[in-house]
């Protein structure tokens, strides 16, 4: 699905991102996980064509990524940003419908499908309620749901997700990893997920990328990943295994 | 909430907005009609619709009962003014909600882009010249050149790396926008007894526009606004951010130098007819997005009707309802301010 080959970036003299080489399968879900400043996001804005002054080369389905138009992009891949600060009171079905635009002409109103589509898109994030709230009204863990809803109405193969949940209660976090996982599960989506909390990338991941300045550490099966030895050696912390497949952080270093 | 409700509540919305417009699209009608018949001269209401009606439909006899200062007075001074006012106003708000959006503040209009202080400057310097060079410089063609040059230096200025950011735009807007006022200020002080000229100017009135004024600008702030509201869903993407407009498949960048093109371009054809109007392009997109929220599909159309009303209507009073003629950039700054500051101060306590 994605290829990246030798990819590397550098800020000035600084370097972010060293050499580095993955490949995105279809269809799973990988965890992205590293400590503060070692390169996810800006690994994340290269893949998904924001950052176009890297090294390397990165390809979608094939296709080097420079070569895509950005309306052919926006169809095969969307992004939730870990901030999206939205300052006009848009109503969140506006929101969430704008989600559509990839698909639709100018001028066109949305069809009866897309209108399915969207409404299908706020049930499984739980957003129907808040069709007709504003959105610069909503608390941080209800926009990032309806910005997560608006994320699947684009309907893409690819879903990344930049620390979607960070502002969500642990409830509406498990319910929309919940929704995520059965997506990929059941329609081939493929998620890459920049994630912070490690309990939740062993118990929703089925692959996990360790990056650690700038290079990949690690990369996997999550069960081959995300062992307290592994971990301890990136995040200088300790953890225990909890249940079936989760971890538990211990409190001491 | 099914899908057929979700239709429910995106029609109810359009049909709000366009049964506004078209109450909008009768006041201004209205309003265009009381104007045409108030003023100094003493003109019954028959006699003004017999030499509208006769100039529309080019039979002179229909008003060549009337003395020619009487038909010149509705036909060549009313009605021009009346057409200026609508499309100053119009050009106004639209440009408003436009540079609101692409510069993703909700506080912006053109003042911020630093685009109407350099049409009032290049109208200052013409002014100048003209006054202590004798030259025969035209003074819209300068305010004009005025506001584009600057637009283009405040987008040299804030591109860093080929990109144009909106924060970047805000900041070098202000600055040059600080920087020409003290050029204004300062062309002022070397005029001294002839400042008068300038500052007449500055203040923005629409006394004594003519059809030269409107056959100039009605036809570029139409162009403009009929633009804007065809690419009024990709306004909206952009006024989300730049990476929001990529993951959507627009290019942000390209599209928001378009449309500040665009944005100077109304602005600098209504500041060249008018002078500086205050508040009209802040106000007008800030309390109809209250009535009819942010969707610019439905703001700019509605944006373009009420900056005409509200601005005819302004004109209006200025003219008609005191005994000296009060300049009408000063009614809608001194009507606009507080009253924005009401809205502004409303608007932060739902917030907290």
């Amino acid at each position: 699905m994605i290829l990246l080959k030798n990819v590397g970036f550098q800020y000035g003299n600084r370097k972010i991102l060293k050499n580095i080489s993955l490949s995105v399968q279809k269809g799973s879900f990988y965890g992205v996980i590293g400590p503060n400043g070692a390169g996810k996001t800006t690994l994340m804005n290269i893949i998904t064509g924001l950052r176009s002054d890297f090294t390397g080369r990165v390809y979608i389905k094939n296709k080097s990524i420079t070569e895509y138009k950005i309306k052919e992009l926006a169809r095969q891949i969307s992004v939730v940003p870990q901030q999206m600060d939205i300052r006009f009171p848009y109503t969140c079905l506006e929101i969430v419908m704008m989600g559509r635009t990839p698909y639709k002409s100018r001028l066109r109103a949305l069809s009866r499908r897309d209108m399915g589509i969207v409404r299908r898109c706020m049930e499984m994030t739980d957003t129907i309620r808040f069709a007709d709230c504003l959105i610069t009204e909503l608390s941080g863990g209800e926009k990032q749901r309806v910005i997560l809803a608006k994320a699947l109405a684009q309907q893409p193969e690819v879903l990344f997700l930049d620390e979607a949940f960070s502002h969500m209660d642990i409830y509406y976090s498990v319910k929309c990893l919940n929704v995520l996982k059965q997506l990929v599960d059941e329609d081939g989506l493929t998620v890459v997920c920049i994630m912070h909390d490690l309990n939740l990338v062993s118990s929703f991941c089925s692959e996990v990328v360790m990056l650690q300045n700038g290079e990949v550490v690690r990369q996997g099966r999550t069960e081959t990943v995300m062992k307290p030895e592994l971990i301890h050696g990136t995040f200088k912390i300790k953890v225990a295994k909890a249940g079936n497949s989760g971890l538990a952080v211990l409190p001491e270093l | 909430m099914t899908g057929n409700s979700l239709i429910v509540l995106v029609k109810n919305k359009h049909f709000k907005a366009r049964i506004s417009g078209f109450i909008m699209a009768g006041i201004l009608l209205l309003a265009a009609l009381i104007s045409v018949n108030l003023g100094w001269a003493n003109i019954s209401t028959a006699d003004v619709f017999s030499v509208i009606a006769g100039r529309l439909t080019g039979s002179s006899d229909l008003y060549s009962h009337l003395d020619a200062a009487k038909a010149a007075i509705i036909w060549d001074i009313r009605i021009p003014r009346i057409l200026c006012a609508a499309f100053v106003g119009c050009g106004l708000a639209v440009s408003g909600a436009v540079f609101q959006a692409i510069l993703m503040n909700p506080l912006a209009d053109s003042y911020t882009m630093g685009v109407s202080t350099g049409a009032a400057f290049g109208a200052s310097a013409a002014i100048f010249l003209n006054v202590f060079f004798l030259t025969n410089l035209p003074v819209v063609l300068f305010a004009f050149a005025g506001a584009l040059l600057t637009l283009a230096v405040v987008i040299s200025i804030s591109r860093m790396g080929g990109y144009v950011s909106s924060a970047n735009l805000v900041i070098s807007g202000i600055i040059v926008s600080c920087i020409l006022s003290a050029a204004i200020s300062l062309l002022k002080s070397m005029s001294g007894e002839q400042v008068s000229a300038i500052v007449s100017w500055l203040i923005g009135s629409l006394a004594a526009r003519s059809w030269q004024h409107v056959i100039f600008g009605f036809p570029v702030v139409i162009i403009c606004t009929f633009f804007c509201c065809y690419y009024a869903e990709d306004l909206n993407i952009l006024s989300l951010g730049d990476r929001e407009a990529r993951n959507l498949g627009i290019d942000g960048s390209k599209l928001r130098i378009i449309f500040l093109f665009c944005g100077a371009l109304i602005t600098a054809v209504c500041v060249s007819t008018s002078g500086i109007i205050g508040f009209v392009g802040l106000v007008v997109p800030h309390l109809l997005r209250s009535l009819v929220g942010s969707d610019n599909r439905l703001l700019i159309p509605l944006c373009a009707l009420t900056g005409a009303v509200l601005l005819l209507l302004a004109d209006t009073f200025a003219r008609s309802f005191m005994n000296v003629e009060i300049p009408v950039g000063v009614l809608t700054t001194l009507l606009g301010g507080p009253f924005f500051f009401y809205i502004f101060r409303k608007r932060n306590k739902i917030i907290q």
